[in-house]
């Protein structure tokens, strides 16, 4: 088995290599191989439909080189270059080898679900909203999950209706025809705008008053740590 | 065994003869439009929520309904579809899937794991064309197709029984449109109860017949 590889960086990434591997076969029969990563992280192979193309694991890939022909690989790996980046055995005689249909399926048929556009108002687990009333979470200077799809969602339906206000005729009419599609009445979006705007004010004078309040609490650390 | 029902385009009846063969072969209905009632669903056992034996309801046909919010449609993952057929094959028995419309993976996924097809379509020549291409797949997916069920033909129809039979290989069961098959859905009485004598009751009896002998070779 003649083996041709090569790794280079990726353009704005300096952390991932690209590794491509070149497997000629010289023989007669068709030959089963066995090619593992031996860079320091792990393999990302090439997907469809986020599954991984057949014969890829998280530690390399094995397949067939056909009788006389060739097999070229390539796959992305977070990892510092090295040499060789990978190990090639050759496995012998290419035997049948089952594949698993569940992930032919999916790799080769669209995605069945709904694009997360789709889905403007569903909290961000998916869950049914029976979510908990404690911190949501949420670090440093960005809001919770929660609060930031609510206003992505006010947003969207604000910019909808910002495309129809001072809209000319065919603007509008198209605009229109877009939220008659989204399953959205104009009216209704009229409304929904209305009670975002009331929302809105009342989160921001909570958050306002929040926000003095929160400036203002001055634990004195030190004093109750001696106390206690 | 899992069976899955499957149709290449939608509004054929798919769901009436995946829940009337299911109520003929005391099986499992796992279905993308059954009425979706209170506790967890499909959904909920793709994104790893429930199990599939949690989600499966009683009633005159033990039914597995899939949920209806694009949410839930949302954090479902496909692929834990095939375990979760396998899952409730070996609780239960056999299994009927109802594939949604189309050929996307959610309707790869359950012809995969199926250990057979059957096929929905309705009495009309360009009906052919997607039941041909659902044959495909269920082929190329190494499942085999056992029936067709040729539904809600009319006498004024001449259901081209000969032409579906021909052109996909396999024995067509033609379902006569009948009222008491367009409720049973509804209702939860599926026809081999409501109406046992019927011809609609003797389609899906023939239907499961082949069903089982294909499970027995």
């Amino acid at each position: 088995m003649d083996t041709d590889w090569s790794v280079s960086g990726l353009d704005g990434r300096d952390d991932v290599r690209l590794v491509t591997v070149e497997l000629r076969n010289p023989d007669p029969v068709d030959r089963q191989v066995r090619v593992d990563n031996r860079l320091d992280g792990p393999v990302l192979p090439p997907r469809r439909a986020g599954v991984p193309d057949p014969g890829w694991d998280r530690d390399g890939f094995t397949g067939v080189v056909p009788a006389g022909g060739r097999l070229s690989l390539g796959y992305a790996c977070p990892a510092a270059p090295g040499q060789p980046p990978v190990s090639v055995v050759n496995e012998g005689r290419a035997s049948e080898r089952p594949t698993d249909d569940t992930e032919t399926a999916v790799r080769e048929l669209a995605d069945p679900r709904p694009p997360a556009d789709a889905v403007p108002d569903a909290p961000p687990d998916g869950g049914d909203g029976g979510g908990s009333d404690t911190d949501a979470g949420g670090r440093g200077d960005s809001p919770p999950a929660p609060v930031a799809s609510w206003l992505a969602a006010v947003e969207r339906r604000i910019e909808r209706g910002e495309r129809l206000t001072d809209a000319s005729v065919v603007t509008a009419v198209g605009g229109v025809k877009t939220i008659a599609a989204d399953g959205q009445d104009v009216a209704d979006l009229d409304a929904r705008v209305a009670t975002d705007a009331v929302a809105l004010r009342t989160v921001a004078a909570r958050a306002t008053a929040l926000v003095e309040r929160a400036e203002a609490v001055d634990i004195p650390v030190e004093a109750l740590r001696r106390l206690s | 065994m899992i069976v899955a029902v499957a149709a290449g385009k939608g509004g054929v009846g798919k769901t009436t003869v995946a829940y009337n063969l299911g109520a003929a072969l005391d099986a499992v209905v796992v279905d993308a439009d059954l009425p979706e009632g209170r506790g967890p669903g499909l959904h909920d056992v793709l994104a790893g929520r429930a199990t599939a034996t949690e989600a499966v309801r009683g009633g005159a046909v033990s039914l597995l309904p899939c949920g209806r919010s694009l949410a839930g449609a949302r954090a479902a993952d496909v692929r834990r579809l095939a375990d979760a057929l396998r899952q409730v094959k070996r609780e239960y028995g056999d299994v009927i899937v109802d594939c949604p419309a189309g050929l996307r993976a959610d309707v790869g996924v359950p012809v995969a794991a199926a250990n057979a097809c059957v096929v929905v379509v309705s009495p009309r020549r360009f009906a052919l064309a997607d039941a041909i291409r659902t044959r495909e797949l269920a082929r190329e997916l190494d499942t085999g197709l056992v029936g067709v069920a040729l539904n809600r033909t009319t006498d004024a129809d001449d259901p081209p029984e000969d032409v579906f039979r021909r052109t996909l290989g396999a024995p067509v069961s033609t379902v006569p449109a009948d009222p008491r098959v367009g409720r049973s859905v509804r209702e939860g009485r599926p026809v081999v109860e409501t109406a046992g004598s019927s011809i609609a009751a003797d389609a899906f009896r023939s239907l499961a017949a082949r069903v089982q002998s294909c499970n027995s070779r």
